[in-house]
C-alpha cells in the first residue's frame, strides 16, 4: 500500500494500525530532518519535536488531498516545526556555551576532553552562522550521512539544487572557520 | 558514499565525527500512537459548520448591539475610547484564545519574535 493509499485508508477506517505503519515508514527520516535543524547535542528535543510532527499530522490528515506526496507533505511539515523549535530555542538560550554540553563517557584524558569539547563548540558556533537550508543539507550530509538524493527528498529540493547547496554551505562553513582562525583542509 | 566532491571533503565531514549521532528510542511509534489518541479523546470535537455559522451570526449581533449601547452612553473624557477597545478588540481576542489556543499562542510567538530585539551574543 502507497503513503497515499494508507493516509486514506486511516481516513476512513481509523484504525491505528494504519498510523503506525505511516509513522513507521517515515519516523527516522523525520528525525533526521528535525536533528539537522536543531543540530548535535538536542537529541530529547529532536525526539520530542519528532512525536509532535506526526501528532500534527494525524491532526492533518483529513485535509491532506493527495495533491502532493505524502511524504513530501509530511518533511515540509517536520522543516517548518523544527525550524519553529529553533526559533523558540533560541529566544530562550541564544547560544551554548560548550560548558553546558553533556558530558560524553571517554577514557580520553581530561586536558583530551576539553580539547574536544572546545573543537565542537567551535564547530557548533561556525555552524550557527550559516543560513538554516544550508546548515541542515551540511548536518545531513556530513554528520547524519544522508545522501544527496535523500537530502533531496527531505528538503523537497532537485538533487541538482542539494549539490549547490552543499557547495555554498561548505564554501560558507570554510570562510566562518577562517575568520575564527581556523583552515578547514579538504 | 559516492557524492561527487566527497573526497575533497574530508576535512568538513572530520569536523562532525566527534558529534553523537541521534536516535530514536525503541517503541517510539507505539509511543506516537499511545499520545495520539490520549490528545483525541481530550480534543472537544469541532463544531459543525452550521454552528459556526450560528455562532458568527451571534457575535455580529453582539457587536452590533454594543456598538448601539456605546454609541449612546456619556462617557467622561477618554473611558469611551477603553469601553470601545473592551468591546471590539479584548473581548474577541479573548474568544478567540478561549477556542483556538494552539493558533493564538502561535500568533503571539510570532509577533512577539517580530517584536522583541534578538537575543544574539
Amino acid at each position: 500500500m502507497t503513503d497515499e493509499e494508507l493516509a486514506a485508508a486511516y481516513v476512513r477506517a481509523r484504525d491505528p494500525d494504519l498510523f503506525r505503519t505511516l509513522v513507521e515508514r517515515h519516523q527516522a527520516r523525520v528525525h533526521r530532518l528535525v536533528a539537522s535543524l536543531l543540530g548535535p547535542f538536542a537529541d530529547t528535543e529532536a525526539q520530542e519535536v519528532t512525536q509532535e510532527v506526526f501528532v500534527r499530522v494525524h491532526e492533518r490528515l483529513a485535509t491532506f488531498r493527495g495533491e502532493a506526496r505524502f511524504s513530501s507533505w509530511l518533511y515540509r511539515l517536520a522543516y517548518n516545526r523544527a525550524l519553529e523549535q529553533r526559533r523558540l530555542a533560541r529566544l530562550r538560550r541564544p547560544h551554548v556555551p560548550f560548558e553546558t554540553i553533556p558530558e560524553k563517557a571517554t577514557t580520553a584524558s581530561p586536558l583530551d576532553d576539553v580539547l574536544r569539547r572546545e573543537r565542537e563548540d567551535r564547530v557548533l558556533r561556525w555552524m550557527d552562522g550559516l543560513p538554516d537550508l544550508y546548515r541542515s543539507t551540511l548536518y545531513l550530509h556530513y554528520w547524519l550521512d544522508a545522501s544527496v538524493e535523500e537530502i533531496a527528498e527531505l528538503l523537497g529540493a532537485p538533487t541538482g539544487t542539494v549539490k549547490s547547496y552543499l557547495s555554498r554551505a561548505r564554501e560558507r562553513l570554510r570562510r566562518q572557520a577562517k575568520a575564527d582562525g581556523t583552515e578547514v583542509s579538504g | 558514499m559516492s557524492e561527487p566532491g566527497d573526497t575533497a571533503d574530508a576535512g568538513v565531514r572530520r569536523l562532525f565525527v566527534e558529534f553523537p549521532r541521534p536516535e530514536l528510542p525503541a517503541g517510539f511509534s507505539r509511543n506516537v500512537i499511545a499520545r495520539v489518541l490520549r490528545e483525541e479523546e481530550l480534543r472537544p470535537r469541532r463544531l459543525p459548520g452550521g454552528s459556526r455559522l450560528a455562532l458568527a451570526a451571534y457575535w455580529l449581533a453582539a457587536a452590533v448591539a454594543s456598538a448601539f449601547i456605546l454609541h449612546g452612553l456619556p462617557w467622561p473624557a477618554g473611558w469611551g475610547l477603553v469601553a470601545w477597545g473592551l468591546a471590539f478588540a479584548a473581548t474577541p481576542v479573548a474568544y478567540a484564545v478561549a477556542l483556538f489556543p494552539k493558533r493564538m499562542r502561535a500568533w503571539l510567538v510570532l509577533g512577539l519574535s517580530m517584536v522583541l530585539p534578538r537575543l544574539d551574543p
